[in-house]
C-alpha cells in the first residue's frame, strides 16, 4: 500500500502539464470515494448504487456555506461531512436491515431527490444551473491555486485515509465484514451486530465520499446538481467491480484504468455507458471478483505457539434455563411447552423424530427465531428479547446442521472471527483451538477444501474459540464414520470436564447414550419425556414414537 | 392547493400507474421464479415504446407495428435470461443485479446512439376525453386502463388455469419441489423473462403516444415499477398492478397539489415509507425471523 502511495506522489515528476495534474487529481479524488464504496460494497456486501450524493452533499455544502455564508473551505468541509453521515444513518438504518437489493433500488433514487431538493431551494442553492465561482481553500493568507500544490493537498489527504482503511480492512474488523457478506445468520451466531456494522459502515463511506467532494468544488470552483448524478454512481460502482471488490487496492486499480476513459472517448463520448455498462455485465457474469481476484489475499497471521488450554467455567445457577417455550409458523405448532434445566457441565441431548422440533428448539434457545411465548435465562439472565448476537456475547456457541462456515475466509480466519468476541485474547484462543482440535494442517485453506468431518470440527472449533458457557450442537454426529464419532464424543466429554453446558441434537444413539446426563425426547413439537438415558430409552411412549418398539438400543 | 380539481389530478395519474403497474408485473414475474431484481426491466419500456415510434416514422400501420415492437421485446428477454445464464456457478445475487444494471447502462446507451435525446411520440389514441365525477378522462387514459386490464385476466388464466402457468407458480413457490415433479426452472424462468419483456415493451407502447418516450427513462421507470411491485407485494403480479395505480394515484395528486417539480420524489419517498412501515408490501406475507 505504501507503495502505492509512493508511486501517486512521484506522478508529477513525470509532467508538471497543469491538464494531466488535473487529470490526476481528479482519480485521487475518485480513488477516495470509491475505497469507502468498497468497504460497503466489497467487504460488506452492500450495494449502493447513488454514492454520488453523498459526494454532492460535500460539495454542495462547501460550495454553498462558501459562497453564500462567509464559511472558510475548512470550516465547510466537517459540515458537508457530517451531513453527509446524517443522510446516511437516516436512510441507513431501515434499508439495510432487509435485503440487499431494497438498498440498491432505494440509493437509485437519490440522485433523483437531490435534483429535485435542489431545483425546490433553487433560490439558494443555485437550482439547475449549479454554484459558480466557489473560492479555492486557503493555508493563512496563501491560496491553493497552483495544480501541483494542490494535487499533493489531495494525494496526503488520501493517503492518510487510505493507510487508516488498509488497516481496518486487515484486522478482525475486515474479517467481521466479509462474514456478514457471505453469511449474515452465521455472522450473527459468532457474535457481530451485523445491522449497526452495517450502518457504520455506510456512514464511514459517505463522510469520506463527502469529503472528497468539498475538495473537488474548491479546485474546479463549480458544481451543478448532475455533476456528481446517477452516471456518476454508477461509474464508481463499475470501476470498483472492475478493479475487484474486497481488497482496498482494487479500487485504486480500477479508478487509474477506467477513470481516464472519459479523456481517451473524447470525441465518442455518448458511446461511454455502453462501453461502461457492457464492462460490468461481462466482468460480473465472467469475473465478478474483478482484477484483482487473480491475486490470492494474504491470509491472517497465525502464531506458532499454542499457548495453555481453555479456562474452566464454574456456576451455580443452570446455565440454561428455559420455561414452557412455544413457537408456531402459520398453522404449525414447531415447538410447544418446552421445559429444562441445562447446568454447568452438564450434557443433555434431545431428540426425536422428524419434524419433532428440535432444530426449532435450538433457533429459539440460540435467538435465530423469537419465541412466541415462555422465557429463556442464560445464566440467570432473561433473554428472549435479547438478539442472536448478543446471546453469543454472553457465552452462547451453536453449529448448524448444515455446517455455516464463512466460504471467503481461511479455516483459520474463521475461528479468529469465532474468537473475536473475546476482545484481545482472540489470536491466542484460535490458534489454540486450532492446535487442540488438530486443524493446524488445513489452518490456511478454505472450508470447501477440508474433507466433511474437518468441517465439522472447524464449525465446532469456530464455536468453542469464543470459549462459550454453553453450546448448542445440531446434528454434530450426522455423517460421520463410528471412529469419528468416538472422537467426537471425547471432544465433547472434555468440554463437559471444563465446565460448559451442552445441549446436543441428534439421530446417532451410539453418540447421544454414552454421552447424555440427561435425554429429553420431542414428539410433535412438545416433551414427551425427560430423564436419565436408561429410563428413556427404556419407556414405551419413546419406543413407540421414535427408537422403535422392538429396538434394541440400550444404555 | 386546489381542493375542488383533486379528481382531476387523480385521473392524470391513473394512465402512467397502470404503466407503472406494468412494469411492476415484470419484476414480480422475474423475481418470483428466479430471485433476480431486473434493473434493466425500464429499458425493456423504452425500446418497446421508441420501436414503434421508428416504426411509425416508416408509415407501418400500428396493427403492424405494434406486435412487431411486441416481437422486438420479446427478443430482447430471451436474449437477456440467455446472458444472465452465462454467468458462473454460485454467482450469488449481487452478481446478477450488477450484471442487469451493466446491461441496464449499455441498452440506454445504445439507445442514446440509435435514437438521440429528442422525446418522441406516435400517434395511437383517438382524441376526446369524456367526464367522471367532475375529471375530464381522456380516450388514451381509458385505452390504457382497458388495455392493462385485459393483460391482468390474461395473466390471471395463464397462472391459474393454464399448466404452463401452474408449472411457474410452482416454481415460484418451491424451485426444488417444482424440479422433482419434471418441472425445469431455467425453463420458466425464460418464460418469465419473455412474459416481463413483452409487458413492459407492451408498457413502453402505451405510454409513448400519450406521454412520450426519451432514451432515458428507463431508469426512472424502473424504480417506479419496482415500487409498483414492493407496494404490492414482490411476488404477487396483481398485487404490482394494484401498487402501480396507488403509485399514479399518488403522483398524480403530488404533482397538482404540491408540485410538479418534486414530480419523481414521490416515487421514491413512497418506496421509503413502504420499506420502513410494511416492506412486505400490501399482499404480501412477511419474511419469517427477517429483521433482526
Amino acid at each position: 500500500m505504501l507503495g502505492i502511495l509512493a508511486s501517486f506522489a512521484i506522478v508529477p515528476l513525470v509532467s508538471q502539464d497543469p491538464y494531466v495534474l488535473g487529470v490526476w487529481t481528479f482519480l485521487l479524488l475518485n480513488i477516495l470515494v470509491v475505497v469507502g464504496l468498497d468497504l460497503l460494497l466489497g467487504y460488506a456486501g452492500q450495494l449502493s448504487l447513488g454514492h454520488g450524493i453523498f459526494v454532492a452533499i460535500g460539495a454542495y455544502a462547501s460550495g454553498l456555506l462558501t459562497t453564500k455564508a462567509g464559511f472558510s473551505g475548512w470550516t465547510a468541509m466537517p459540515v458537508g461531512m457530517l451531513a453527509a453521515a446524517l443522510l446516511a444513518a437516516i436512510v441507513a438504518v431501515p434499508t439495510l436491515r432487509l435485503r440487499g437489493y431494497y438498498l440498491a433500488m432505494a440509493t437509485l433514487g437519490f440522485p433523483v431527490m437531490f435534483d429535485a431538493a435542489v431545483r425546490v431551494t433553487s433560490q439558494w442553492s443555485g437550482g439547475s444551473s449549479g454554484i459558480i465561482s466557489i473560492p479555492r481553500l486557503k493555508i493563512g493568507g496563501y491560496i491553493l491555486r497552483d495544480p501541483l500544490v494542490y494535487y499533493y493537498l489531495v494525494l496526503g489527504v488520501v493517503a492518510v485515509v487510505l493507510l487508516v482503511v488498509w488497516n481496518l480492512a486487515n484486522s478482525r474488523l475486515g474479517l467481521k465484514l466479509r462474514a456478514i457478506h457471505a453469511d449474515e445468520t452465521a455472522a450473527s451466531a459468532r457474535g457481530i451486530n451485523v445491522t449497526s456494522l452495517k450502518v457504520m459502515v455506510f456512514v464511514a463511506s459517505a463522510t469520506i465520499a463527502a469529503l472528497s467532494g468539498s475538495l473537488y468544488v474548491h479546485n474546479v470552483q463549480f458544481v451543478a446538481p448532475d455533476t456528481f448524478g446517477l452516471n456518476y454512481s454508477l461509474t464508481l460502482v463499475i470501476m470498483l467491480v472492475v478493479g475487484g471488490m474486497g481488497r482496498i487496492w482494487g479500487g485504486i486499480l480500477g479508478v487509474v484504468l477506467l477513470g481516464w476513459m472519459p479523456e481517451l472517448l473524447r470525441e465518442a463520448a455518448t458511446w461511454q455507458p455502453v462501453i461502461f455498462g457492457s464492462i460490468l455485465a461481462i466482468i460480473m457474469l465472467f469475473a465478478p471478483s474483478g482484477l484483482a481476484g487473480f491475486v490470492r489475499r494474504r491470509s491472517f497471521f497465525l502464531p506458532e505457539e499454542a499457548p495453555a488450554g481453555p479456562p474452566s467455567i464454574s456456576s451455580e445457577k443452570p446455565v440454561l434455563a428455559v420455561r414452557d417455550i412455544g413457537k408456531a409458523f402459520g398453522g404449525v405448532q414447531a415447538v410447544k411447552g418446552l421445559s429444562f434445566d441445562v447446568r454447568a457441565g452438564e450434557i443433555k441431548s434431545i431428540i426425536g423424530p422428524n419434524g419433532a422440533g428440535k432444530s426449532t428448539a435450538l433457533a429459539l434457545i440460540s435467538g435465530a427465531i423469537a419465541a412466541d411465548s415462555g422465557t429463556i435465562k442464560l445464566g440467570g439472565q432473561p433473554v428472549e428479547q435479547t438478539p442472536a448476537y448478543h446471546r453469543a456475547r454472553l457465552g452462547l456457541g451453536r453449529t448448524f446442521q448444515h455446517a455455516r462456515l464463512i466460504p471467503t475466509l481461511t479455516v483459520y480466519e474463521n475461528m479468529v472471527l469465532g474468537a473475536s468476541v473475546l476482545g484481545n485474547r482472540y489470536e491466542a484462543e484460535a490458534s489454540m483451538i486450532l492446535h487442540h482440535l488438530d486443524l493446524v494442517h488445513v489452518a490456511h485453506a478454505f472450508p470447501g477444501e477440508a474433507n466433511q468431518y474437518e468441517r465439522k470440527l472447524i464449525e465446532i472449533g469456530t464455536a468453542l474459540a469464543a470459549s462459550p458457557a454453553l453450546l448448542l450442537l445440531d446434528e454434530p454426529g450426522a455423517g460421520l464414520s463410528s471412529t469419528e464419532i468416538e472422537k467426537l464424543a471425547t471432544l465433547l466429554r472434555e468440554q463437559k470436564e471444563r465446565g460448559c453446558a451442552i445441549v446436543l441434537v441428534d439421530h446417532i444413539m451410539s453418540l447421544v447414550i454414552p454421552l447424555s446426563d440427561s435425554i429429553l425426547v420431542l414428539n410433535s413439537g412438545s416433551p414427551i419425556m425427560d430423564g436419565e438415558p436408561a429410563e428413556v430409552i427404556a419407556d414405551a411412549d419413546v419406543r413407540r414414537a421414535y427408537l422403535g418398539e422392538r429396538s434394541d438400543v440400550h444404555a | 392547493m386546489d381542493w375542488g380539481a383533486i379528481p382531476q389530478f387523480l385521473a392524470g395519474g391513473l394512465a402512467i400507474g397502470a404503466v407503472y403497474g406494468l412494469i411492476g408485473v415484470g419484476f414480480s414475474l422475474i423475481y418470483s421464479t428466479s430471485k433476480v431484481i431486473n434493473f434493466a426491466q425500464g429499458e425493456f419500456v423504452v425500446y418497446g415504446g421508441l420501436t414503434t415510434v421508428s416504426l411509425a416514422l416508416f408509415d407501418i400501420p400500428a396493427s403492424v407495428a405494434l406486435p412487431l415492437s411486441l416481437a422486438a421485446s420479446i427478443v430482447m428477454g430471451g436474449a437477456l435470461q440467455g446472458l444472465l445464464s452465462t454467468a458462473r456457478k454460485g454467482s450469488n445475487e449481487l452478481t446478477y443485479i450488477m450484471t442487469t444494471i451493466g446491461v441496464a447502462i449499455a441498452l440506454q446507451g445504445l439507445a442514446h446512439q440509435i435514437w438521440g435525446t429528442d422525446y418522441k411520440t406516435y400517434a395511437l389514441y383517438p382524441q376526446g376525453a369524456i367526464k367522471v365525477f367532475g375529471a375530464s378522462v381522456n380516450y388514451a387514459t381509458i385505452t390504457i386502463l382497458v388495455i392493462t386490464a385485459l393483460v391482468c385476466v390474461a395473466l390471471w388464466v395463464f397462472l391459474f388455469r393454464s399448466m404452463i402457468g401452474k408449472a411457474m407458480r410452482a416454481c415460484a413457490n418451491d424451485s426444488r419441489a417444482a424440479r422433482t415433479v419434471g418441472i425445469r426452472p431455467r425453463r420458466m424462468a425464460l418464460l418469465a423473462y419473455l412474459a416481463s419483456a413483452a409487458i413492459g415493451g407492451l408498457a413502453g407502447m402505451l405510454i409513448t403516444p400519450s406521454q412520450m418516450m426519451s432514451y432515458d427513462n428507463g431508469v426512472i421507470l424502473a424504480i417506479k415499477g419496482f415500487t409498483a411491485a414492493i407496494v404490492g407485494g414482490l411476488a404477487n403480479p396483481f398485487g404490482a398492478v394494484i401498487g402501480g395505480l396507488v403509485l399514479g394515484l399518488l403522483e398524480g395528486l403530488g404533482v397538482g397539489l404540491i408540485s410538479s417539480d418534486l414530480q419523481n420524489a414521490y416515487a421514491f419517498l413512497t418506496l421509503l415509507v413502504i420499506l420502513l412501515v410494511r416492506p412486505q408490501g400490501l399482499f404480501g406475507r412477511a419474511e419469517p425471523g427477517s429483521a433482526r
